[in-house]
């Protein structure tokens, strides 16, 4: 099993992927005859470069790339590619894993599409360039990176991915729905328990005969509690599961790791000019950020109201200075930028009164009995 | 039919059975040729009409034999329980067991058992009497099979953009197949509510599950990446698991 990929059936696979790669490649040079400019001609040449072992395929290649050499952007990136242009060029080392494909990641830092089509494979292969330590390192860093040390963002810049992003918000909404749904099992059981309600019921009827001997009038309205109280628990149906916390809390999660985001870079992109952290950055930092709710929801389980919210407070403290820690230095950082200085604190504010809500939110909708 | 073989035959059969969902006919199967004993011109022809003209029972009994057969491989309990032990034939022996449970892979099988597995939990719900229409049979359904179908495809897409080098409908297959445990786990918690007896049953049904599929996609992947890949899997794996123990 060590090493042996049962899944690759040798020639089927290359197969498989050259006939991926023909329909990415025409679909890349009809882009290219639409004209979408320089950095989607880039697209089809690594593909093209690797794939053309075959004689067949290196006519089309060296059309559409005579076609296209007259863009600057296309030079550049054929200078920058370690493999040169040959028909023998082996096409294992390229595909064999996603780090080795990522000599286009280091060109750009502001989010490019690094020149693949939005909806190749290799496209995203960029965004998830990240092993085991690494994504470690960045959880650490970013739920509790507020307490010092290098930045979030600065060790993220080069190579954002949304790997934490993804499954760290995966992560949480199963601890909030797995434990919401048991922290509403816990709360059913303890009050509708026989020893607890035969107790409310014995205290009940000892009062009631209390306030009979001592009143000789019938007792006024305000006295109709204790038939109440035994409906209400008499009333009390068995817990459910209850499925809509699933989904309602992965719409909540994933909203504000992709959406919040989103709004925080068209800001600061458009209106203040700031060009040094991509959207997928700021995804990141969400991302990896949110995973401080996750020990919170754990303690959330426990039926104790006031643990329950010191719980979530602690979570959001620490993941709103983290964030703004992260995108007040990349906003401070802008020297020459007097919009950017301006909008700083505002940004501050929103960040956090943004993750409060969301801390809030969490809390009550999932956790409130 | 969505099947694909990858059986030492011609090239342009690869490209036509990898191409995805093909055409309902196996051209060049093994399978079909063998079967056809009548004289006819070409050899395309004596395989199209081969599985045209054959009955119906005949046609599923062949899916369901495929299926049958995926599950046993994939889900091989000696296997996965006991590890893999090296024969004394050598490597290719073991070397083709592991590269059998995939070679036949279709998306029958998950279907079926993702239905299963939902029906299974939602017609448990909705039987019971419950006023409180927080989370009726529907609801329960819809939610568990978009888990599963959604989680499936963000597993497999997963593994591809860490670098993994998988075939993408055939790593869904997998993960669909290794449904089959949480199947049985959900049959049988309709046995008994105790907690302790539903517990171990999922517990067990969850822990096949991952052993069967979690070696594959490890073996997909760079060293270095193994967790990131094999965590997602585990977490799905589990979460059913739960849906299982807690629903029904």
């Amino acid at each position: 099993m060590s090493g042996h990929n049962p899944f690759l059936v040798e020639s089927d696979d290359d197969d498989d992927d050259r006939e991926e790669e023909n329909l990415l490649r025409t679909a890349a040079a009809r882009a290219n005859v639409m004209g979408f400019g320089g950095s989607n001609i880039s697209s089809s040449s690594p593909e093209m470069m690797y794939g053309g072992g075959e004689g067949e395929a290196s006519h089309p290649m060296k059309t559409t790339s005579s076609s296209t050499s007259s863009s600057s952007v296309f030079a550049n990136k054929s200078s920058r590619e370690s493999v040169p242009p040959l028909p023998s060029a082996p096409r294992m080392t390229t595909r064999s894993s996603g780090s080795n494909s990522t000599t286009t990641t280091h060109t750009t830092t502001t989010g490019g599409g690094g020149g693949f089509w939005i909806f190749s494979f290799k496209y995203y292969q960029k965004y998830f360039d990240v092993d085991t330590a690494d994504v470690l390192r960045r959880i650490k860093k970013g739920t509790y990176g507020a307490l010092g040390g290098a930045l979030f963002l600065d060790d993220v810049k080069e190579k954002p991915d949304l790997y934490g992003a993804f499954w760290g918000c995966a992560t949480l909404v199963f601890v909030v729905a797995m434990g919401g749904n048991f922290a509403e099992y816990l709360e059913s059981m303890s009050s509708s328990s026989t020893t607890s309600s035969n107790r409310k019921r014995m205290l009940m009827m000892r009062k009631l005969l209390q306030e009979e001997e001592e009143n000789v009038l019938p007792p006024p309205a305000p006295y109709s509690p204790p038939p109440a109280t035994t409906s209400v628990v008499s009333a009390k149906e068995p817990w459910q599961f209850d499925v809509t916390k699933v989904s309602q809390c992965a719409a909540m999660t994933y909203a504000y790791v992709f959406l919040f985001p989103l709004s925080l870079y068209l800001v600061k992109r458009c209106y203040a000019g700031v060009r040094s952290a991509s959207y997928t950055a700021l995804v990141c930092l969400y991302g990896y950020s949110i995973m401080s709710y996750i020990p919170a929801s754990i303690l959330c389980i426990f039926p104790v109201e006031t643990l329950r919210w010191v719980a979530v407070m602690t979570a959001c403290a620490v993941s709103s200075a983290s964030l703004f820690r992260n995108v007040d230095a990349l906003l401070k950082g802008e020297s020459g930028n007097t919009k950017a200085m301006a909008i700083a604190k505002g940004m501050g504010v929103a960040i956090v009164g943004a993750n409060v809500i969301f801390a809030v939110c969490l809390k009550e909708l999932f956790f409130r009995f | 039919m969505s099947h694909g073989t990858f059986d030492d035959a011609p090239s342009s059969a690869n490209n036509n059975n990898s191409s995805g969902f093909g055409s309902g006919i196996n051209i060049f199967g093994a399978n079909s040729v063998r079967e056809r004993p009548q004289s006819v011109s070409s050899f395309q022809d004596i395989s199209a009409s081969s599985t045209l003209d054959e009955s119906i029972s005949k046609t599923f009994k062949r899916d369901i034999d495929r299926i049958v057969s995926n599950v046993k491989n994939v889900l091989d309990a000696k296997r996965v329980f006991l590890g893999n032990r090296r024969s004394s034939i050598g490597e290719e022996n073991s070397q083709q067991q592991q590269q059998q449970p995939l070679r036949d892979w279709d998306l029958y099988g998950p279907l079926i058992f993702v239905l299963l597995f939902g029906v299974c939990l939602s017609s448990s719900a909705g039987g019971g009497s419950s006023s409180k229409t927080k989370s009726d049979a529907g609801t329960i359904f819809s939610v568990v099979f978009a888990t599963v179908a959604f989680g499936a495809f963000a597993l497999t897409l997963n593994v591809k953009f860490l670098g993994g080098k998988i075939i993408f409908l055939q790593a869904m297959s997998l993960i669909g197949y290794c449904i089959f445990p949480l199947d049985m786990s959900a049959v049988l918690c309709w046995v008994s509510a105790n907690s302790w007896y539903r517990f171990f049953v999922v517990g067990l049904g969850v822990t096949w599950s991952c052993g069967a599929s979690v070696p594959f996609v490890s073996a997909a992947v760079v060293e270095e990446r193994k967790a990131l890949a094999v965590y997602p899997m585990v977490l799905l794996y589990v979460t059913l698991g739960l849906f299982a123990a807690v629903v029904v």
